[in-house]
């Protein structure tokens, strides 16, 4: 059975799957749209692709269950109870491990995990935004990357509508990403054509405190020498590093606060980020000194700027632009700021571009200016200054994109 | 690494392939080095410490029992003893002064600066080897010539973060005879682990946030909101250090190693003696052998005065052993008083009751109820942030000195930071755990869920896997585990 039912399912998808996939697009197609919120067009290859990962995850958990009864039997030969319970659950921890990583493959299984847009934790998001990246239909695609800045200042749905046919542009923020972050996050990438990367800096990105949370969904072992061999101001190694690389060889490790969002509820799993929110200071011109107070030059910055340069360098071996916003914070915010800051910041821009024609720098100048009112916070616009400056970036995009690139 | 976590739930099973795997005869060798293992993981140079401490006791052990003179004897075990107690408080007081001190100089201690200074189970394994060595003096124990039985004594991993605190006695001869263990006790260490595990995170975790908001600020609560504070907290210490407690046991069968008790039923404990019999067992029995009973011998002619003092002493050094400051020195004196005053009436309260039997179901009901009390009164002190916080919580609790704008009656689960679904999930959790304690202790019921159906049971397993998984928050130490 356990053979058989692998062999059922792959077959119902190469008879019945298109055709199983166009009636469901076509009764269900305005409902997935909604719920998609932009994230794909084409409903018939999204379906067909799920009925796709219905029978891979089918043919895993199928098979891994064979695996596991094949090794609960050689343990109930070859130990005495209760060594031989310890091999039997390690034998089903394992194959849970394997089911884990084939599953993570698949967008059907981070979609189950998928419980609303305003109600589904980040990293979830991340990933079924990730794999989306190898449906998109159009010849050649960009991406939008960095910290939550990235995602309120661009709409990839106003990049999408211009754009449409020519280049599909995917929001991959994920929040409080520093250089390194977006480093390690362009690492893993699917290998689709990529024609541009969009990011969105300004001081926040280059002198804050290194905050590796992050670390524990995107560090691995194959990061591991590198992040040995950098300089000063890099994260402290610690229990994020620690979870990033048991993530790689458990990957049971790696989904587990997604399955337990979706079990617990998003409420009880954000209630970390509530208890922040909660603390910052209501009055924006304190919150804003508080932090200015973090932003400062030291090793840390510097770590920054080298991981900035070597995400740069990333984007060029991948023949990819790299557009690069430098745009303004909250002028209450900016007030706050050590003068010195956003110079400096120029100067290390400045520098790169020059030596990298891959990067297009956008100063501040350039860019739909934004007063006090159109932020929510510090950092944040709200949804008009964010139309506007989406549309300026839909044009510039526009013209850099030739047709059928790359 | 804490027990609560999926690195911990990696090691453990990496550890259980390990040693049933193994051979036999190895197996002493290969606990102690999963044990060192465990610790490395906190601290290289605590690691080290622990080694030397470990290395230092079993040449004093060995050298005590060749000493042929009892003066000899005596010397070796009073420098060995005084050695390890130098050491604990040295450590202890070093957190207490950078706590106590170093703000007041204008320097700030950061609480991982203080968990940098303090060895992981530093209290527990001095204490283990004060006792190892107290017991080789006094020839209850002959010197352990196997120095992995020794070393594994102090840093067995199961009992280093939160005790039990084990007899060397009992330890060794476990140890000697190790074995893989039986299904049936390897099950019951599986139970073990789980029923811990659920009074945790179903009962402590989740009132730690309730908890938490009131001892933060305690003069921002109504003297009724504070009163459910001191009972939640109570319970919180109860689940929590119970629940850590049965996880350690359970580990400790996995490996054919049977831990002491540490809890008794103590909330029902007709008096405050009952209670400290019932309450931390393996501190309060180790201090009744090695510190009260000498201390009674010594004092002995002092009769009535020589019993209190000895009692006074004893709980003093119970709050201190927590570790140097004001508010377990409080927790401790509160403790001495209510015992010196119980063993001072006892007789009295006994003869009073004797002849008025009418009387014995109000003494069945109001004695426990008291006891509680006078109990989540101590630990006022117990989990206040300082001294001046407990006090001001403790007149907060007294409506007519209640000194701010609170309505005295108000209660707001919200402003305590919990959901009244969440509260009663507690309380449920609570009494149910407390009921299995109690059925645990009686055959009938034990022979009563061994012959349920295995459907019952494996779909009851599963549900409490379930309830774990999903509370599970991470990140909630273990009270015990700071000490």
């Amino acid at each position: 059975m356990l053979i058989l039912l692998p062999a059922i399912a792959w077959a119902l998808f190469g008879f019945l799957g298109n055709r199983v996939s166009s009636s469901l697009s076509s009764r269900f197609g305005p409902q997935i749209l909604a719920r998609a919120d932009g994230k794909f067009t084409n409903v018939q290859t999204f379906v067909n692709g799920r009925l796709r990962d219905a029978a891979l995850l089918t043919t895993g958990a199928c098979l891994l269950l064979l695996a596991h009864r094949r090794l609960a039997a050689w343990a109930i030969r070859r130990f005495q109870t209760p060594a031989r319970w310890v091999v039997q659950a390690w034998s089903a921890f394992v194959c849970l491990n394997v089911f884990a990583a084939v599953a993570a493959h698949t967008i059907l299984f981070w979609c189950l995990l998928f419980s609303g847009k305003d109600h589904t934790i980040n990293y979830t998001q991340y990933r079924i935004k990730e794999a989306l990246l190898q449906e998109a239909a159009a010849p050649s695609q960009a991406v939008l990357m960095g910290a939550s800045q990235t995602r309120t200042q661009i709409d990839t749905k106003v990049l999408n509508e211009r754009l449409a046919g020519k280049l599909w542009t995917t929001e991959l923020h994920f929040p409080g990403s520093s250089p390194y972050d977006m480093a390690l996050c362009l690492e893993r990438l699917p290998k689709v054509p990529l024609a541009c990367v969009i990011t969105y800096v300004s001081e926040t990105t280059f002198y804050g405190k290194p905050d590796n949370e992050r670390l524990m969904y995107f560090f691995g072992f194959r990061d591991l020498p590198a992040f040995c061999a950098l300089g000063p101001g890099k994260p402290k190694f610690d229990r994020f590093e620690v979870c990033g690389l048991m993530g790689d060889i458990f990957p049971l490790y790696q989904v587990w606060d997604s399955v337990v969002a979706r079990a617990r509820g998003f409420e009880a799993s954000n209630k970390a980020q509530e208890r922040y929110d909660a603390s910052l200071e209501g009055n924006l011109e304190d919150r804003a000194r508080r932090e200015a107070g973090g932003l400062v030059f030291g090793p840390e910055s510097n770590f920054h700027k080298t991981s900035f340069a070597a995400f740069a360098k990333m984007c060029r071996e991948r023949g990819c632009r790299l557009i690069v916003c430098c745009g303004q914070l909250n002028p209450v915010a900016e007030r706050a700021l050590d003068p010195a800051l956003r110079p400096d910041m120029m100067v290390f821009l400045h520098d790169l571009a020059a030596h990298d024609t891959n990067i297009v720098l956008l100063e501040a100048s350039q860019l739909p200016p934004q007063v006090e009112a159109d932020y929510e916070d510090l950092t944040h616009v709200n949804d008009a200054a964010r139309a506007r400056f989406s549309q300026y970036i839909a044009e510039v995009v526009d013209k850099l994109t030739p047709v059928g690139a790359p | 690494m804490s027990f609560l976590s999926f690195n911990f739930a990696i090691f453990l099973g990496l550890a259980l392939l390990i040693f049933h795997l193994g051979p036999a005869r190895w197996r002493p060798a290969l606990l102690l080095a999963l044990s060192f293992a465990f610790y490395l993981t906190w601290s290289l140079p605590h690691a080290l410490l622990l080694a030397a401490v470990t290395a230092g006791v079993y040449a004093t052990a060995l050298w005590i029992e060749r000493r042929r003179t009892e003066q000899g004897k005596r010397a070796l075990m009073a420098l060995g003893v005084m050695t390890l107690l130098v050491l604990l408080f040295a450590f202890k007081s070093a957190g207490w002064f950078l706590k106590e001190f170093l703000p007041r100089a204008g320097g700030t201690a950061s609480n991982s600066a203080l968990l940098v200074i303090v060895p992981l189970g530093l209290s527990y394994y001095v204490f283990k080897m004060v006792g190892y060595l107290l017991d080789v003096y006094w020839e209850k124990l002959p010197a352990q010539r196997n120095f992995v039985s020794v070393a594994l004594y102090g840093a067995f991993f199961p009992q280093i973060v939160s005790g039990p605190i084990q007899r060397a006695g009992s330890f060794f001869d476990q140890i000697e005879k190790i074995k893989s263990p039986g299904d049936a006790e390897f099950a019951v260490g599986l139970r073990r682990i789980l029923f811990g595990l659920v009074k945790k995170v179903a009962i402590a975790d989740q009132l730690s946030v309730l908890v938490g908001n009131i001892h933060r600020n305690p003069s921002g609560f109504s003297s009724l909101e504070l009163l459910a504070g001191a009972y939640c907290f109570s319970i919180q210490l109860y689940a929590d250090f119970s629940g850590i407690t049965d996880i350690a046991i359970g580990i400790g069968l996995l490996f054919g190693v049977k831990g002491p008790e540490n809890f008794d039923l103590p909330y029902y404990s007709s008096n405050i003696q009952i209670f400290w019999r019932r309450w931390h067992m393996s501190l309060t029995t180790w201090l009744t052998d090695y510190l009260f009973k000498p201390l009674q011998m010594s004092l002995r002619n002092l009769e009535q005065v020589g019993l209190c003092l000895a009692i006074f002493i004893n709980m003093i050094a119970i709050g201190l052993w927590h570790g140097l400051t004001w508010t377990y020195l409080a927790f401790g004196i509160l403790n001495g008083i209510y015992m010196t005053l119980s063993a001072l009436t006892l007789k009295q309260r006994n003869v009073f009751f004797k002849t008025r039997p009418a009387l014995a179901l109000i003494r069945a009901i109001a004695g426990p109820l008291l006891t509680f009390h006078l109990v989540v009164l101590s630990h006022i002190f117990f989990r206040a942030e300082s001294f001046p916080s407990a006090l001001k919580f403790i007149t907060g609790l007294i409506p007519r000195w209640h000194g701010n704008a609170v309505p005295v009656l108000r209660f707001d689960l919200s402003l305590l930071g919990m959901s009244a679904h969440v509260l009663m999930l507690c309380a449920i959790a609570f009494v149910a755990s407390e009921a299995v304690t109690w059925a645990t202790r009686r055959q009938y019921w034990i022979d009563w869920f061994a012959a349920a159906p295995v459907f019952f049971r494996r779909a009851l397993y599963a549900s409490l896997i379930a309830l774990v998984l999903v509370l599970f928050q991470g990140g909630v130490a273990f009270i015990y585990a700071r000490f």
